[in-house]
């Protein structure tokens, strides 16, 4: 078709991934303690409490990994869902399900279940992702239209919404409205190896879920039908991505909010270079996904406010306008 | 003779005490003529805490329904009896209250209405600093005409701020933040900092220059290498987001001392800040 298809998948994931280790090796000198990177490495390994070990490893190393588990889930889970619903227009954050995953978290947080055991507040935030997930794709799913699809996920994003609004009238704390608003846009500040002990076991569980049905999305670009004749069980595969995009995504959005677009941007961003293979796809958007989330999350350290900026916002002002241009390139298929 | 210079030398290190004593003659001999209200009601649930320690509670005629929440108030128990409002108009007229008090940013709406209605309505000020929180419980008990006991409740508060103040022996000062809810250090022109100068801290929010409460960043904030750090205990039991800070692993391992102070200071600092005071001495003393 063009230049950029002549791109081997082996050769664009070793780009995608030199990028990510320039991005990180970035990500670990920005910030406003001025230390010594190396210094502070060295010195957190050997397990000695220097203020330059405290800041790398409390601070800008679990933030860092946070960026990678979370940019790579969200890319691969929209690579997975345009793949699955075979709808360009298909994001975790456009069709709600992470705002069904905050919803779940928000329950655990505010009546005090997430302190009693670790596993709760993953746990309601991936419930309250498959539930919306599952709503949008029997709502929508099944017609492959655009307009439904975008309408199935807007009309299931307004009911996590309100059911939040609920909830939070509810809790005992009085600022649960105020402080809810900002964690819904998104942030990884503050956050520490808690955080990364929660997120990574049940995201790389969605990967692994995910990436074993890159053949069935392959065949699934034929069709269903194509996809039932080449031996495939459609029910069960899907089953088993749904599940996936969703453990994924709510274990992801349970520790860092609702980051939107990413999803979004990525699959489209990489698709031409992976041959428009939905398979291959899900693996370059995770490393590509890793890499937007990184350089956005160096972006917001950047500014020197009152209040750091939310990366939830950043990765919004890039991607919904993307997002507008998508609906209008694709404007003739609605139907 | 030897008496007068010991009692000035007294005045001299105790200046908010004096100060304290002058507001309290100017505002005794400014004592309206207005008759003594009997029927009170209030909106405000630190009104409500100050108005419970001041006036016999058979007076009180409808308090805040958050006064009658364990989470927020310490006497929830025991004002389970008395009738609540939700900051409504409507529930404070049928009671025919003869004043009613309102902290200064409280439900304006409802007592725009009050005021139509001709209620007598009167607004207390926020406590900013230590004199304020002083003139403020003067100002209320000169309001319902509770002059003795507020000047109790004033000594109390001003024994345990100059137990604080005796700690400030003038030695090295050590460096602190105040570091409250959602990462936020308390600067320069609050109580808060009023009180680390009364003990004798560095208050080194205040010494890069911040005034009121400021965000400032986790890194920035050990790159200072505070001695002390100063943190509030969470006022309610439930869950915060805000109090996430506070449980940073990186705070934990590093080398300051952690000083615990009871809540509320920020809430209603004149119910509180005798016992904030006193923690407080207690903390460094050790």
């Amino acid at each position: 078709m063009n230049l950029r298809t002549h791109i081997s998948f082996p050769l664009l994931c070793g780009l995608l991934i030199t990028a990510l280790v320039v991005a990180s090796v970035f990500a670990l000198n920005t910030g406003l303690a001025d230390i010594s990177v190396v210094a502070g490495l060295r010195d957190f390994v050997n397990g000695e409490t220097t203020l330059a070990a405290n800041v790398i490893g409390q601070i800008r190393l679990p933030r860092l990994i946070l960026a990678l588990i979370i940019g790579a889930t969200l890319g691969m889970s929209g690579a997975a869902m345009q793949g699955l619903l075979r709808n360009p227009l298909a994001d975790p954050g456009v069709l709600g399900v992470s705002s069904g995953a905050a919803f779940g978290a928000i329950c655990t947080l505010y009546f005090g279940v997430a302190a009693s055991a670790w596993y709760w507040l993953p746990g309601a935030a991936i419930v309250g992702a498959l539930f919306t997930l599952f709503m949008v794709y029997v709502l929508a799913g099944l017609h492959g239209s655009m307009l439904a699809l975008i309408l199935a996920g807007t009309a299931m994003s307004s009911i996590m919404v309100a059911l939040i609004a609920v909830t939070l009238n509810f809790a005992p704390s009085l600022y649960a409205m105020q402080e809810i608003v900002f964690w819904l846009l998104g942030s990884l500040a503050n956050r520490h190896f808690d955080h990364v002990s929660i997120a990574l076991p049940l995201a790389a569980l969605g990967w692994v879920m995910m990436l074993s049905r890159s053949r069935f999305l392959d065949a699934l670009s034929l069709g269903e039908d194509s996809a039932r004749s080449l031996g495939f069980n459609n029910h069960r595969e899907r089953g088993i991505l749904l599940l996936g995009i969703s453990i994924a995504v709510g274990a992801c959005v349970a520790v860092s909010g609702a980051i939107g677009f990413i999803g979004l941007v990525i699959p489209h961003l990489l698709r031409p270079f992976v041959g428009y293979r939905p398979g291959r796809l899900m693996l370059a958007s995770a490393l590509g996904g890793a890499l937007l989330l990184v350089l956005a999350d160096i972006l917001v350290r950047q500014f020197d406010s009152a209040r750091e900026l939310k990366i939830g916002v950043v990765t919004s002002l890039i991607g919904a306008p993307f997002f507008l241009f998508l609906i209008l390139k694709t404007r003739s298929r609605w139907a | 003779m030897r008496m007068f210079s010991m009692c000035v030398v007294g005045l001299i290190t105790k200046p908010i005490v004096m100060a304290m004593g002058f507001l309290f003659f100017v505002l005794s001999g400014a004592a309206t003529a207005q008759a003594v209200p009997e029927r009170i009601a209030s909106l405000n649930i630190c009104i409500d805490q100050l108005l419970w320690e001041l006036v016999a509670q058979q007076r009180l005629v409808s308090i805040s329904y958050l006064t009658a929440d364990p989470i927020w108030s310490p006497i929830a128990d025991q004002v389970k009896t008395l009738p609540l409002n939700h900051g409504l108009a409507e529930e404070i007229i049928p009671l025919k209250p003869d004043i009613i008090l309102a902290g200064e940013f409280d439900a304006p709406t409802a007592i725009e209405l009050l005021k139509k209605l001709n209620q007598r309505v009167e607004r207390l000020p926020l406590p900013r600093t230590l004199a304020d929180i002083n003139s403020q419980i003067f100002q209320l008990a000169d309001l319902v005409g509770a002059g003795e006991k507020a000047q109790q409740m004033v000594n109390k508060i001003n024994r345990q701020v100059s137990a604080l103040q005796a700690l400030n022996t003038g030695s090295e000062p050590l460096t602190a933040f105040w570091y409250s809810a959602n990462g936020v250090v308390i600067g320069d022109g609050t109580l808060e900092h009023e009180l680390m100068q009364l003990a004798g801290l560095r208050n080194l929010a205040a010494e890069r220059g911040m005034y009121g409460f400021n965000q400032l960043d986790l890194e920035l904030l050990l790159s200072a290498k505070p001695q002390i750090l100063i943190v509030e205990e969470s006022q309610d039991r439930s869950f915060s987001l805000a109090r996430e800070y506070l449980s940073h692993p990186a705070l934990a391992s590093a080398d300051f001392k952690l000083v615990r102070l009871p809540a509320g200071l920020s809430g209603c600092a004149a119910s509180v800040i005798g016992d904030v005071a006193g923690v407080l001495q207690q903390e460094l003393a050790k």
